[in-house]
């Protein structure tokens, strides 16, 4: 079947099997490869993306769900001024150790630092908590999170 | 894993590489200057100047810039941005114009006493600490001669900084106007080239940022998984239920008319099936029908495999320690304890894969691998092409942890690659990754003390029942004289055993159901520590003395020991009261030339502990960047609190239960506890972090429990058992 996705505020069309998930669309079909594959279950994080704006698990979400919904990517979340202060915190900390499962952790904390600047310990918590990370960068994500948040200026938009 | 590749200390280790090699300089064609290190042996088969460039260590071009080529994995620890301090520091090299690039297999990574290119063992700073720094005083003081003649003044009357050359009256001349002329010098021999006081050091201990940072916040560094080429198919591989299971027959009629699907066929392990995709490659598995055989381990299930584990241990075992009186020595007032552990899976964040291109006289590899030349053999096994003509891309591994040293996925990459002239992934889905093997191995052990009335320790039994993991690895060199394999008896044999004991036997029997083990972050360690030092603490107890103070008064000959329980005890505020429903316990363990102590402080929710506060302290020699060796010992302490907690692979008739994140979990952010780290200074040669920290984590836990509940935890995980605090008991 034929589907066009927005991306990044760009049209993809793609031609694909229906329950095809939006991981494997970005991965293998559109080779946008920023988005990792961990489980495939929902259960790790590494392929969050942003859909309108809500964190979601790009593993999950069968082609046929996705609709117009605009869908935002590590490929571009810099664009987001909660994305860029992510990242510079996220470089600021040295968060990355194998760096794998970042791409999701940084989705997940951009999409937290735009509905709530100023997230507490448990806000974070609650957040991150469906990213796991193997290499235990943990406690320096928890770091970066609380640097960007108080650099400010987030865009709520 | 691997302790034994760099037993020999740092500089020793240092020495008897540079005894045997050498370095080569060349200008190349853009007019830079290039040093390589070259091995005679190695050097003389190497005719073609493609090959020694592939293992440059530096290149420095007429533009300023360092390229610096590092042959060592990168997975996370940070060897790439380590090892590039330490040629950059004897280089004085200026820091912001280093770029790493990562070699092929070449000679100049090998390990100072073995052929192998490997990363293991928190072997990469210890192993190429000296002559890193040696390569890199060599091209400065090229530099220096250049300068010294085009200037026409004495060497010594010129200094460099940043890349500069530096003459009095403050003239300078750049690395990049000098490689020309430098590169026609003669190299200064690597053992004579003076290097650098520490009082002078600006890299070295210093927390540079990682080089790899950029590309791993923006999610274009490349990952095995992420490798896309014209025409590539991607592989997956229905794998035998059990393992030895034998593929006996298969039925895909179904498949084989699923979208996108090119090939299903046998191979060595199961069934492979290759799509234009993954998708279409996973999809299309799961109509495949299958009939296998009905072979599997020798135990069903983990109850059976404990009893097996005990009944090896009445067999007589291999002595990995034994001194004065080893008889049945003990009095009334002996200890004694029995405790065992289950098989760990890796759980690397990305899953196994390897990407293969094939071509009828050469291949082309695209992996995460930390052994390139096992790798290099393993495809050349496959399809009978000569090693040299297998190119190996490392690609950043997403987590390492061991597994990656593992040969199965690329040995199955190869095998289906065979079939094919373009280039195929192999991937395995995170089920294949937690089903398919190489766990840490399970193993039970028992232990028995006698004390004097004095609460000394006077007599040490202990038995341990495990796999031969020199057997499953093939590597030889991890084998103790006698037979023993270092791996199994790690922290208990007559070498590396801690503490102070007169009497004493250590037996290992080899116990092996037929599952394939491997090395698991910190390797034997990871068990023989949770079985010790709970026990010392049980010593402690019997005679009535502080858990500190009885392995302080048991280690007077352990001053890496002394120094880091100290550090820890007394930022940990050892001894002070704890918090209600809280308790500390401590432990130490030294692994891959480290010592590492921690106090982990823990309480009970709804009956379940939780880690509350790890504090540790490392003595890992000389430390060249504090920033990442402060969060490698993070990820040890919540490598370890992930299988104290819920670490299990079990097995039901004969077959591995756990198979995604859901069943086999790893510690998430709200249970990652609140971690300080000391690392003690030390001018010491340097001794691995990778690793080191992981080992102390559980006994440290078990015995704040024992603390809090009054429960000796004998054997883990602790998810499914059941405390109550000591004074509701
Ligand atoms: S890959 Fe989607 S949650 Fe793990
Ligand atoms: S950085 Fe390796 S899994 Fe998170």
């Amino acid at each position: 079947m034929k589907f066009t996705l927005t991306i990044n505020g760009a049209q993809h069309q793609v031609n694909l099997e229906e329950d095809t998930p939006l991981l494997w669309v970005l991965r293998d079909s559109l080779g946008m490869t920023g988005t990792k594959f961990g489980c495939g279950v929902g259960a790790c994080g590494a392929c969050t993306v942003h859909l309108d704006g809500q964190p979601v698990r790009s593993c999950q979400i069968p082609l046929s769900a996705v609709g117009n919904a605009s869908i935002q990517t590590i490929e571009a979340v810099h664009e987001l001024s909660a994305g860029q202060q992510i990242q510079d915190a996220w470089i600021q900390e040295q968060v990355p150790q194998c760096g794998y499962c970042q791409s999701g952790q940084i989705m997940s904390a951009s999409a937290l630092l735009r509905e709530n600047p100023t997230p507490s310990d448990s806000e974070i918590d609650n957040a991150m908590r469906g990213n796991i990370c193997r290499c235990g960068s943990y406690s320096e994500i928890r770091k970066a999170i609380h640097l960007a948040a108080s650099k400010g200026d987030v865009n709520h938009g | 894993m691997v302790e034994q590749l760099t037993s020999t200390s740092a500089s020793e280790g240092a020495k008897q590489l540079s005894r045997r090699a050498f370095l080569k300089a060349s200008a190349i064609i853009t007019g830079g200057l290039q040093l390589a290190l070259m091995m005679p042996s190695i050097a003389q088969a190497e005719k073609s100047e493609d090959a020694f460039t592939s293992g440059a260590y530096i290149r420095i071009t007429p533009n300023n810039q360092v390229f610096l080529t590092i042959g060592q994995s990168e997975m996370g620890q940070g060897s790439l941005t380590g090892l590039a301090q330490l040629i950059a520091e004897e280089l004085d090299a200026d820091w912001a114009t280093v770029i790493v690039e990562r070699g092929e297999v070449h000679s100049a990574f090998f390990r100072p006493n073995a052929p192998i290119q490997v990363t293991g063992g928190s072997g990469s700073i210890r192993s190429f600490y000296m002559v890193l720094r040696q390569t890199g005083a060599a091209a400065r003081q090229m530099m220096l001669l250049a300068a010294a003649r085009h200037w026409n003044l004495p060497i010594g009357n010129l200094n460099t900084k940043d890349g500069m050359v530096i003459a009095p009256g403050d003239q300078r001349l750049s690395y990049g106007d000098l490689v020309s002329d430098a590169g026609a010098l003669k190299v200064p021999d690597l053992l004579s080239v003076p290097l650098k006081d520490e009082s002078e050091f600006r890299l070295i201990g210093k927390p540079m940022k990682r080089l790899d940072i950029q590309e791993k916040v923006t999610g274009e560094a490349p990952f095995g998984m992420d490798i896309q080429l014209p025409g590539m198919l991607t592989a997956v591989i229905l794998h035998p239920p059990a393992f030895g299971a034998k593929l006996l027959a298969f039925d895909s009629t179904a498949a084989d008319k699923a979208p996108g699907i090119k090939a299903i066929f046998p191979v060595s392990e199961g069934l492979a099936i290759v799509a234009d995709s993954y998708w279409h490659a996973v999809t299309a598995r799961k109509s495949v029908a299958v009939s296998w055989s009905d072979d599997k381990p020798a135990f069903d299930n983990d109850v059976q495999n404990k009893k097996m584990m005990e009944l090896a241990l009445q067999q007589p075992g291999l002595v990995a320690l034994e001194r004065g009186d080893q008889r049945g020595i003990f009095s009334a007032n002996h200890v004694s304890a029995q405790y065992d552990v289950p098989h760990l899976a890796h759980a690397c964040m990305e899953p196994l894969n390897c990407t293969i291109q094939l071509r009828s006289d050469s291949a082309e590899v695209w992996t995460g691998t930390q052994f390139q030349t096992s790798a290099q053999q393993t495809v050349a096994s496959v399809t009978g092409l000569a090693p040299e003509s297998i190119a190996i891309h490392t690609q950043y591994l997403g987590g390492g942890f061991g597994r990656r040293s593992a040969q199965d996925f690329i040995r199955l990459a190869a095998e289906v690659a065979q079939k094919f002239d373009v280039p195929v992934k192999t991937v395995y889905s995170r089920e294949d990754d937690m089903k398919a093997g190489y766990y840490r191995p399970a193993a039970c052990c028992q232990m028995a003390a006698d004390l004097d009335h004095n609460g000394s320790l006077v007599a040490f039994q202990a038995k341990l029942a495990v796999p031969s993991l020199v057997k499953h690895t093939g590597l030889k060199f991890l084998m103790l004289p006698g037979g023993v394999d270092s791996t199994a008896v790690e922290g208990l044999d007559d070498h590396s055993f801690p503490y102070q004991v007169a009497n004493g036997r250590v037996e290992w029997v080899e116990h092996d159901p037929g599952v394939p083990v491997w090395f698991w972050r910190s390797v034997g360690a990871s068990q023989n520590f949770f079985f010790l030092e709970t026990f010392v603490d049980q010593l402690a107890a019997k005679s009535r003395r502080d858990p500190l103070e009885f392995r302080l008064a048991h280690l007077e000959e352990k001053p890496r020991h002394r120094r880091v329980l100290e550090a820890v005890a007394s930022a940990a505020r050892w001894g002070t009261p704890d918090a209600p429903g809280v308790a500390r316990g401590i432990a130490v363990a030294e692994s891959f030339g480290s010592v590492c102590a921690q106090v982990v402080e823990v309480e009970l929710q709804d009956g379940f502990p939780v880690v509350r506060k790890v504090v540790s302290a490392l003595d890992a020699g000389r430390v060249i960047n504090p920033a990442m060796v402060e969060k490698q010992v993070h990820g040890s302490v919540l490598y370890a609190l992930s299988a104290l907690y819920s670490g299990r692979i079990s097995f039901e008739k004969g077959q591995v239960v756990e198979d995604n994140f859901w069943t086999y979990e790893p510690v998430r952010i709200d249970r990652s506890p609140v971690m300080e780290t000391l690392i003690l200074p030390s001018t010491a040669p340097p001794g691995g972090v990778g690793e080191p920290a992981t080992p102390p984590l559980a006994p440290a836990a078990c015995n704040a429990l024992f603390a809090l509940t009054g429960k000796l935890v004998t054997s883990l995980p602790l998810k499914g058992q059941s405390f109550k605090l000591r004074h509701s008991i």
